[in-house]
Formats: C-alpha cells, sequence, structure tokens
C-alpha cells in the first residue's frame, strides 16, 4: 500500500483530486465519470427531442386525414426521429454507461484514453446540431428515412451534405468510443480479472465495442459513397450509370443488422446486472450468457438480408438469410432461459430496476417472438414495411433497450450521485411507462397485420380505431417520461444518503459496490486484487 | 500492486491494441469501398 | 375469422359499389387470408408461428410468472446458490432448433412456389413513378396509369376539411384499376422510372420492390373475382402513401370484352395516359 502510494506521488505532477471548477470541468473533462455524465444528460436531452418528433408523428396519425403537417415534413419527422433515437439517445446512453461503469467495474482509475474520450463526447452536440440544423435549410430535413436508401435519398435538397457529414462525425465518435472501451478492458483490468471473470455488463460492452469498429466504418463508407454519387459523378447505386440501388442496401444493413445488437447487447449485460441482485441468486449459467452474447454477435453478421427480402434475391439467398435468422433465436432464448432460471428459486423484490428489468423480460420476448416471425421469408412477404415490422422494433428497441437504461438508471444512480431517489416516483414511473408502452406499440402488431404501410402519414378509415389507441398510449409514454426527469434531477440535487451497497439485497456483485457512493473522483488509483 | 497508468508497458499494450483497433476499422472502411468500386464495373 | 370473411364479403362489395371499408374492417387484429393459394399458404405459415410463439410463450412467461410470484423476498423465500445446469442448458438449446427446423421446412415449401413464375398467361409490366403506377399488357398492347381518385386526393389535402370517412375508399381508390382475369397465372414484372417503390396487395399475399434499372417478378393468380385493394410499400418520397394499388378480378368473359374496349380505343386510351401524366387525374367516374 505504501509503495502504491510512492509510486502515485512519483509519478504525478500536477495532481488534483477534484474536478475542476466551473464550465472547464466539462468541456475540457478527462475524467470518465464527468464524460459518462455528459454522455448520459445528452442522451436524455436527445430523448426528448425525438420523443417530440414521435409525438408529432402520432399527433397527424391520430385520425385519418391530413389535419396537422404536410406529408414531406411528416416524412422528415419519421427520419429524424429514428436518426435522433439511435445515435443521439440510445447509443450514446450505452456508451456513457460503459463510461462510468467499466473502469468502476473492471477496477481501473479511469478509461485508458481520457482526451480522446472527451474529444468523441464532444463531437456529439456539433454533430446533433448540424443535424437537426438541417430542419431549418431549404428542402427541409432528410425525408428518404432513416436508412437513406438511394435514389430518393438523392433527392434530398441542402440537407444532403450536412446530413452525411452528421453521419460521418456520429460514426467518428463511436468508433472512438468502441476503441476506448475495448483498450480499458483489455489493458487495465485490476490483477486476478480474467477475461471469464469479469461482470457481465463488461462482456456486453467488449462483444459491441468490437461490433461498432466493424460496422461503423462500412456505414462511414456507404454515406461516403451516396456523397461522391451526388457531387463527384460516381454512380455506385446510380442504375443509369451502371450501378445498383440495392448494393446500397446490401451494405446498409451489413451495418444495419450489428446496429441493432449494438443497442441491444449492452441491455442484456445490464439486465444480467440486475435479475442476480433483486433476486438475491448468481448468475444462472454465466458462460453461457458469454458465448451466447458471442454467438449473437457472430451471427449478426449473416443475416443482413432479412431486412431486404422484398428486394428480389435468388432462391438460395432468401433460404439462407431466413435460416441464419432464425438460428439467432437460439442463443437468445438461452438468455431468456437463463435470466428465468436466475428468478427461479431465488428471493425477488421489486425495487425500480428489477421492475424494469422483469418488464424488458416480458416485452423484448414478445418482441423477438415477432421477430421470429418476420424472419420467415414468405410471411416476411406480408409484413415487409407494414405497421407490424414498427411494432417489431419498436418492442425490442424501447422496452427492450431504452427499459435497460432506465433500468440501469434505476440501479446505479444511488451509486452515481451517493442519494437514494424517491421509489414511489420511480415506481409509478414504471408502471405508467409499462401500461403506455403497451398502449402504444402493441396495436401496432394489428394495424400491419391488417395492412397498414410504415411512413406513410395519412391511411384508409379501416386503421382509424387501432392508430387512435396508439396514439393516446405515444402520449400517455412521453408524458410519463417527465416523471423520469423529475426523479433524476431531485436524486442529483439531494435525498437520503445511499450506503456504500446501496442495495439491501446484500447481492450486488462487483467492484463498484466496494466503494463509496458516490465513488472518489479517481477510483482505484490502486488497483483492486480480484479473487 | 499497483499498475499506474502511466506504467510504460501498461502503455505500450495500449497502444498496439489502439493500432490493431485503427486498422481492423480502416479495413471495413476502405475494403467495402474497394468492393463496390469492382462491383460497379 | 369471421372477421377475415367481413373483410373478403367488404372487397366484393366494393365491386357492387355497396357502401364498404371503414364499418366492416374496423378493429381488424390479423392478415386476411386472401385470395390467392400463396395468400392462403402464407396466411397458414403465419399462423402456425404464431401459434407457435404462442405455446413458447405460455411456457416461459408461465414460468416467469411462477417464479415471481412463488419466490417472492416479502415472503420471506430463502434463494437458492446453484449457478448453473449443463442438463438444462442443452435441453434449452436443443429444443428451439428443433422447433425452428419444424418451421423451416413448410416456410421453404411456400418460398418454392413462390419464386416458380413458370407458366404464367398473362405479363403485366408495373413501373413505379413517383407517385402513381404504370399497368402495360406486354402482348395486348394495353398500357395506362392508374393514379389516387380524385375524391381521396381532395380529402387528402392538408386541412381539406373533408371527412375521410365521407370517401368511399379513401386512399384505397384509383382512377383506372389493373383489370385481371380471374384464375389466370398473371406474371408481374415490376421496374421503376424514379425512386424504389414496392408494389403490394395483400389479398394475393405478395409484396415486391420496383428498382428503377432492375426487373422483379412475381406472380398471383386469384380465385374469385372481386376489387382488391393495395398500396406502395416502400417509402418513395411525399405522396407515399397516395399511390394505391387497386386490381379488379373479372370473370374471362368480362375481361375479355374490358380489354377488346381498351384496344379498340387505342387512342383514348393513351390520351387518357396522357392526361394522367400531365395534369388532374382522370375522373373517378370513367374507371368506374
Amino acid at each position: 500500500m505504501a509503495h502504491a502510494h510512492d509510486a502515485h506521488a512519483a509519478h504525478d505532477h500536477h495532481d488534483d483530486h477534484g474536478p475542476a471548477k466551473g464550465i472547464g470541468r466539462w468541456l475540457f473533462a478527462t475524467n470518465h465519470k464527468d464524460i459518462g455524465t455528459l454522455y448520459m444528460l445528452f442522451s436524455l436531452l436527445m430523448f426528448f427531442v425525438g420523443g417530440t418528433m414521435a409525438l408529432v408523428i402520432r399527433a397527424e396519425l391520430f385520425q385519418p386525414g391530413m389535419q396537422l403537417v404536410d406529408p414531406m415534413f411528416f416524412n422528415q419527422m419519421t427520419t429524424m426521429h429514428a436518426l435522433i433515437m439511435i445515435f443521439g439517445a440510445v447509443m450514446p446512453a450505452f456508451v456513457g454507461l460503459a463510461n462510468w461503469m467499466i473502469p468502476l467495474q473492471v477496477g481501473a482509475p479511469d478509461m485508458a484514453l481520457p482526451r480522446m474520450n472527451n474529444f468523441s463526447f464532444w463531437i456529439l452536440p456539433f454533430a446533433f446540431t448540424m443535424l437537426i440544423g438541417t430542419l431549418f435549410v431549404p428542402g427541409g430535413a432528410p425525408a428518404g428515412g432513416w436508412t437513406m436508401y438511394p435514389p430518393l435519398s438523392q433527392q434530398t435538397g441542402e440537407a444532403f451534405p450536412m446530413l452525411i457529414f452528421a453521419v460521418h462525425l456520429m460514426g467518428a465518435s463511436s468508433i472512438m468510443g468502441a476503441i476506448n472501451v475495448i483498450v480499458t478492458i483489455m489493458n487495465m483490468r485490476a490483477p486476478g480479472m480474467s477475461l471469464l471473470k469479469m461482470p457481465i455488463f463488461v462482456w456486453t460492452w467488449l462483444i459491441t465495442a468490437y461490433l461498432l469498429i466493424a460496422v461503423m466504418p462500412v456505414l462511414a463508407g456507404a454515406v461516403t459513397m451516396l456523397l461522391t454519387d451526388h457531387y463527384f459523378g460516381t454512380t455506385f447505386f446510380e442504375a443509369a450509370g451502371g450501378g445498383d440501388p440495392v448494393m446500397f442496401q446490401h451494405i446498409f444493413w451489413f451495418f444495419g443488422h450489428p446496429e441493432v445488437y449494438i443497442m441491444i447487447l449492452p441491455a442484456f449485460g445490464i439486465v444480467s446486472e440486475i435479475i442476480p441482485t433483486f433476486s438475491r441468486k448468481p448468475l444462472f449459467g454465466y458462460d453461457a450468457m458469454v458465448y451466447a452474447t458471442a454467438s449473437i454477435a457472430f451471427l449478426s453478421f449473416i443475416v443482413w438480408a432479412h431486412h431486404m427480402f422484398t428486394v428480389g434475391m435468388p432462391l438460395a439467398g432468401q433460404m439462407f438469410f431466413m435460416l441464419a435468422t432464425m438460428l439467432i433465436a437460439v442463443p437468445t432464448g438461452v438468455k431468456v432461459f437463463n435470466w428465468t432460471a436466475t428468478m427461479f428459486k431465488g428471493s425477488i423484490s421489486f425495487e425500480p430496476p428489477m421492475l424494469f428489468a422483469i418488464s424488458f423480460l416480458f416485452l423484448f420476448t414478445i418482441g423477438g417472438f415477432s421477430g421470429l416471425m418476420l424472419a420467415i421469408v414468405p410471411a416476411d412477404f406480408q409484413y415487409h414495411d407494414t405497421y407490424f415490422v414498427v411494432a417489431h422494433f419498436h418492442y425490442v428497441l424501447v422496452p427492450g433497450a431504452v427499459f435497460s437504461l432506465m433500468a440501469a438508471a434505476y440501479y446505479w444512480l444511488p451509486k452515481w450521485t451517493g442519494h437514494m431517489y424517491n421509489m414511489k416516483l420511480a415506481k409509478a414511473h414504471f408502471w405508467l411507462s409499462t401500461i403506455f408502452v403497451n398502449v402504444l406499440f402493441f396495436p401496432q402488431h394489428f394495424l400491419g397485420l391488417a395492412g397498414m404501410p410504415r411512413r406513410i402519414p395519412d391511411y384508409s378509415t379501416q386503421f382509424a380505431d387501432w392508430n387512435m389507441i396508439s396514439s393516446i398510449g405515444a402520449f400517455g409514454f412521453g408524458l410519463s417520461q417527465l416523471l423520469f426527469v423529475y426523479v433524476i434531477v431531485a436524486c442529483i440535487r439531494g435525498g437520503e444518503k445511499a450506503s456504500d451497497k446501496v442495495w439491501d439485497s446484500g447481492r450486488p456483485h462487483g467492484l463498484e459496490w466496494t466503494l463509496s457512493s458516490p465513488p472518489p473522483y479517481h477510483s482505484f488509483e490502486t488497483a483492486p486484487e480480484v479473487k | 500492486m499497483a499498475t499506474e497508468i502511466r506504467d510504460p508497458e501498461r502503455k505500450r499494450g495500449i497502444q498496439r491494441t489502439v493500432i490493431w483497433l485503427l486498422l481492423l476499422a480502416a479495413t471495413f472502411y476502405f475494403g467495402f469501398i474497394a468492393m463496390a468500386v469492382m462491383r460497379s464495373h | 375469422m369471421k372477421i377475415v370473411k367481413y373483410a373478403a364479403a367488404g372487397s366484393l362489395a366494393a365491386a357492387a359499389l355497396l357502401p364498404t371499408g371503414a364499418a366492416l374492417a374496423a378493429w381488424e387484429i390479423n392478415m386476411p387470408v386472401g385470395v390467392t393459394e400463396l395468400s392462403r399458404d402464407i396466411h397458414g405459415l403465419h399462423m402456425m408461428i404464431f401459434w407457435i410463439c404462442v405455446l413458447i410463450a405460455i411456457a416461459v412467461f408461465g414460468m416467469m410468472i411462477y417464479s415471481i410470484v412463488k419466490f417472492r423476498h416479502s415472503q420471506g423465500a430463502v434463494p437458492a446458490t446453484f449457478d448453473h445446469s449443463t442438463k438444462a442448458e442443452i435441453v434449452w438449446t436443443i429444443i428451439p432448433v428443433a422447433i425452428l427446423v419444424g418451421m423451416a421446412i413448410p416456410a421453404a415449401a411456400t418460398l418454392v412456389k413462390i419464386e416458380d413464375t413458370r407458366d404464367s398467361t398473362l405479363t403485366i409490366k408495373v413501373t413505379g413513378y413517383q407517385w402513381k403506377w404504370h399497368y402495360d399488357y406486354l402482348d395486348q398492347k394495353v398500357s395506362f396509369f392508374s393514379t389516387l381518385s380524385r375524391d381521396s386526393d381532395a380529402a387528402r389535402q392538408t386541412g381539406s376539411g373533408i371527412d375521410p370517412n365521407s370517401v368511399e375508399n379513401y386512399l384505397l381508390s384509383v382512377d383506372k384499376p389493373l383489370v385481371v382475369p380471374v384464375g389466370a397465372k398473371v406474371r408481374v414484372l415490376l421496374t421503376s422510372n424514379d425512386v424504389i417503390h414496392a408494389w403490394w396487395v395483400p389479398a394475393f399475399g405478395m409484396k415486391k420492390d420496383a428498382i428503377p434499372g432492375f426487373v422483379n417478378e412475381l406472380w398471383f393468380r386469384a380465385d374469385e373475382p372481386g376489387t382488391y385493394r393495395g398500396q406502395c410499400a416502400e417509402l418513395c418520397g411525399r405522396d407515399h402513401a397516395f399511390m394505391p394499388v387497386v386490381v379488379e378480378v373479372k370473370p374471362q368473359a368480362e375481361y375479355d370484352s374490358w380489354l377488346a374496349e381498351q384496344q379498340g380505343g387505342a387512342a383514348p386510351a393513351a390520351a387518357q395516359a396522357q392526361t394522367v401524366e400531365n395534369a388532374a387525374p382522370a375522373t373517378a367516374a370513367a374507371a368506374e
């Protein structure tokens, strides 16, 4: 111990044990906790920006006929809602969690590359200012869908180069974040923490980070080619010049499918941390969980074309992608069964994080079922591009990814702030969210099956009833989230003091619970031993 | 035993990992563009 | 299933110009069965997978609910300490694989049938435009545009003040529908003039993208005369929601006379197509 201190003092020339004062603390942040906080607050802001756009969509769809907006603006809303929610809300929230938790969980003092960490965060506000700024340029925001399929995306007005540049920036930010995560996990683990002793959240993030590094450059490549097609006379995706618009879809979904898992694997990690804590029982099948995560990541690279079964692929291709996609159900099933087995014969209590985790378990599984249905190519010819797909991916993204993020916030917030939050309000937030999310998205299954295409601002009168229900759910869900913000803000400002272990289940495992709540500004200056 | 963040051996490890990951990212970026270039002929 | 019958009855009624649409298909919750062999096969697959998922859901959710209710901390449950069971994990890896194989076989069989476009009796080239469809009967020398009907188009303007419920088949009617004979295997060649569209008639069970520079194909054989309605299913720009697909399936004799009429008045048909392209859609009355 004494030796460690000496070594430390010898190396530190400009030692500062507390945060800097004022705005400089955030602008020049290199502390993993500060950057994690920035990421998560940014994502919360984007969650509300994207959510407001969703409410514009649902308000227009409240009843048949065009009441509020122009169809072009409606298309801008669907496009921007997706881009902002995916790249602005969900991904940064997970990166923020990674920043906060990975050093704490592997027993490191900080992320391995703190300055790059600062850079990768501060790119985002610029990227999103530019993206949202497209709403005010001639021709309006991008309206060709977040998938940016050419030739349609080539009809975008002044917003086109801004969109491409914003996507490039987001990609660069994600890649830097992912490099930081991998480097930290690979090089900064406490002595004795072998790979298979790492907390499951760290494992899922390690695999996610590899996915990011593999596919974000692919997206960057795809949009670079859109850009050269637009301005520099290439014809990668223009049939008139010998190109192939479908090739864009192949490249895009080679990125897009792993991207889906980028948004769900860390969610698996969070749920795998929370369920054992509140079941007072170790995670069932840790090794199997790790292997299942790795298999899902591997399979995610060979299923991309299931997003585009209707483009007219050879029979053999359709068969292959159908079977590979169905195969994903196996490791995903293993995970769901293992979580259930963790709860089985446990001793379960229902604090807000556990409530969200249980809700995740049920509702994500429903999204898994509709995913399995979508994998069946002949049936997909009916489901494709209908509200059934919209219902499916919102079930895996909202009560899936987003609920896991809320669970994580409620699980670690006392650790981060040192205060307990208002349990009653958090539980009210949970019940409102869970009820309204189903009112919002469940009827969309019916709409899709009955034949309502997605991305339309107006619909035939036979779809009126379920659309109205869905819109009511949307406004209920959106308003409930204000409660979430209130609980968080109140918790940051004060509250009952949280203990180091926070949860009285006696079972929160992992190095983060050995530190005080809140943890010291520089945690684990001396690496802990892991046995 | 404290492993300092500025420990030279760890620093080399970090640099090596970063270089490999950057190479991986670059391979995917240029690889996919090259593939598209070859296909469009 | 009753609702589905009503929906089918609805489409028949539409042909007879009876009130239809909203009241009949409201609160619809399932995929309609359709009127082609493929759509029935697909519906069967859909229901099979749906029920398999329901069974799995009962087992999995049942187990979760049981655990949540039975092993409550507040009821003094004492946690066990086991953390894995290789036997259980092998079981719940193998059983899903078996179920998936069971699903994949009928799916593959249907897929093979879907891809078999041989021996068609009629070939129609369908071209997507922003935002209308062009139909070209390749061997019959008949071609025309099909655009959203005028009353829907008036009602769908932002702030039009027209109640969509007062418009018959709101957004699902066109000035000039595609007409095909009942019982004939129709091969549809799909392409596009500008961006990617997708041609979809739910009652036929088929949807495929119309891609500029490429030709896709699909086939259907409608077993019952009637009017079947669908929409463009691939985002294609501002008026993506306003380019419906309407197909009238007529008995052979009626189809023949329709065709003769089209061919006989080749000049008017071309003129009409021209009008459609340039300005207002041709009158809905003329199409009816």
